[in-house]
């Protein structure tokens, strides 16, 4: 089916704009309104996110096998009933928190957790959450990210901080671990980001989360779900908020 | 630690390991244009040794939108490839290597078709669809590298999206 009448350019531009999460601010509000007045306007944004999600299906990124699995399994004669390996696995994970699993990538896991606390107001370009002095961005203003709730936990005796947030449907975690930096996962890949050296990888866990690990003020941030393009995952975490995100 | 001379200070030179890590990118973009995977391995495998054969200094963060430039010259003196495309576009289940293997199905089959599709736009339209989608290019790099507007490129990026959902939605 083709759109009832050719758009302008202008028309065009905009909604590409839109699909893409290029825009913030009023230029996002006029853009949204602008939609929403063209017949069929959400639908024709959606068909373009379809295409560009199609055409970025290829990008690889590293891949860090989930290593309680395959480490336990080694641990075990391979004739024993299913049922009884998952049993004795549920115990070893019980026995030893975490499992085999770096603080990085149980930190990464809290994504798939519930939010136990209403989100921290915003102040400015943060929010009113911080660890050990290293507070959480605010992203609604900028990108489009909102925060939607948070939690506390303990991962391998470290206190941390998860503040969730949501765009368009997708979620993400921020983690800040307390205490001096972690490891970088083995495989992870680095690149440098306006300053900031950010590691990332993808878990196959959890039906494929992207992950980003960097330092803020010798702290270790995570962030971590599911994302169209790896580069706003590299966005957000370099991100500085006009100096007030110290990284 | 031991500084290129050569180098101005925000760019760096193209080594063989970084360009490794931009084949896979450029060898979809490439079979986009060309529309066989052989001769898209045999353009991005002959773009590479271009690149390499003198040193090269790129700005950081545009090693990308370089090779595409890079790509599309070398495309341009294969002209034969490109026409031989329009008169043997291939079929969607013979491009299951395109797609990342961890994608769920409906994505994968959503990319074959989107690829296929690509076979019937425009050159303008497929340059720019390629250079964003496939290669991950900036609307302002995309414009750079194809010499136009950005207003341009947006306009035939969304342009080119709706011809290529248009083939998606009628399969």
């Amino acid at each position: 089916m083709t759109e009832p009448r050719r758009l302008s350019k202008r028309d065009q531009a905009q909604l590409v704009q839109l699909a893409d999460g290029m825009l913030t601010g009023p230029a996002r509000t006029r853009a949204e309104a602008r939609m929403r007045a063209l017949p069929d306007g959400e639908r024709l944004v959606e068909r373009q996110r379809r295409v560009a999600r199609a055409l970025g299906a290829g990008e690889p990124r590293p891949t860090i096998a989930p290593a309680p699995a395959s480490r336990a399994r080694e641990l075990f004669p391979r004739l024993l009933p299913a049922g009884a390996i998952a049993a004795m696995l549920v115990l070893l994970v019980l026995l030893m928190p975490g499992g085999e699993r770096s603080t990085v990538e149980q930190a990464a896991d809290l994504a798939q957790q519930s939010a136990t606390r209403p989100a921290p107001a915003a102040s400015g370009a943060v929010l009113r959450a911080e660890v050990e002095g290293v507070r959480f961005p605010e992203w609604g203003a900028e990108f489009g990210w909102h925060e939607t709730g948070m939690r506390n936990d303990v991962l391998d005796g470290r206190r941390t901080t998860t503040v969730f947030y949501e765009h368009t449907g997708h979620r993400l975690a921020y983690t800040i671990v307390s205490g001096p930096a972690l490891e970088r996962p083995d495989g992870a890949r680095v690149v440098r980001r306006d300053g900031l050296e950010i590691a990332f990888y993808r878990d196959p866990g959890h039906g494929g989360h992207d992950v980003a690990v960097f330092e803020r003020n010798g702290r270790t941030c995570v962030i971590a779900g599911h994302v169209r393009k790896l580069d706003t995952l590299l966005k957000l975490a370099a991100w500085k908020g006009g100096g007030s995100v110290r990284s | 630690m031991a500084q290129d001379e050569r180098a101005p200070v925000d760019r760096h030179r193209l080594e063989p390991s970084s360009l490794a890590t931009h084949r896979p990118r450029l060898l979809r973009a490439a079979f986009a244009m060309c529309g066989s995977r052989e001769d898209a391995e045999d353009l991005v495998q002959e773009t590479f040794e271009r690149v390499l054969r003198r040193p090269r200094f790129v700005q950081r963060d545009r090693d990308a939108a370089y090779l595409m430039r890079a790509l599309r010259h070398t495309v341009a003196e294969h002209a034969g490839m490109a026409a031989r495309r329009r008169t043997a576009p291939v079929p969607p289940d013979e491009l299951d290597w395109i797609t990342d293997e961890r994608v769920g199905p409906e994505l994968a089959m959503d990319a074959q078709l989107a690829y296929a599709a690509m076979a019937g736009l425009s050159e303008p339209l497929r340059a720019t669809i390629v250079a964003v989608d496939v290669v991950g290019l900036t609307y302002k790099e995309a414009a750079r590298s194809l010499r136009t507007r950005t207003g341009t490129i947006m306009s035939r990026l969304y342009r080119a999206r709706q011809q290529v959902a248009e083939a998606l939605e009628a399969t």
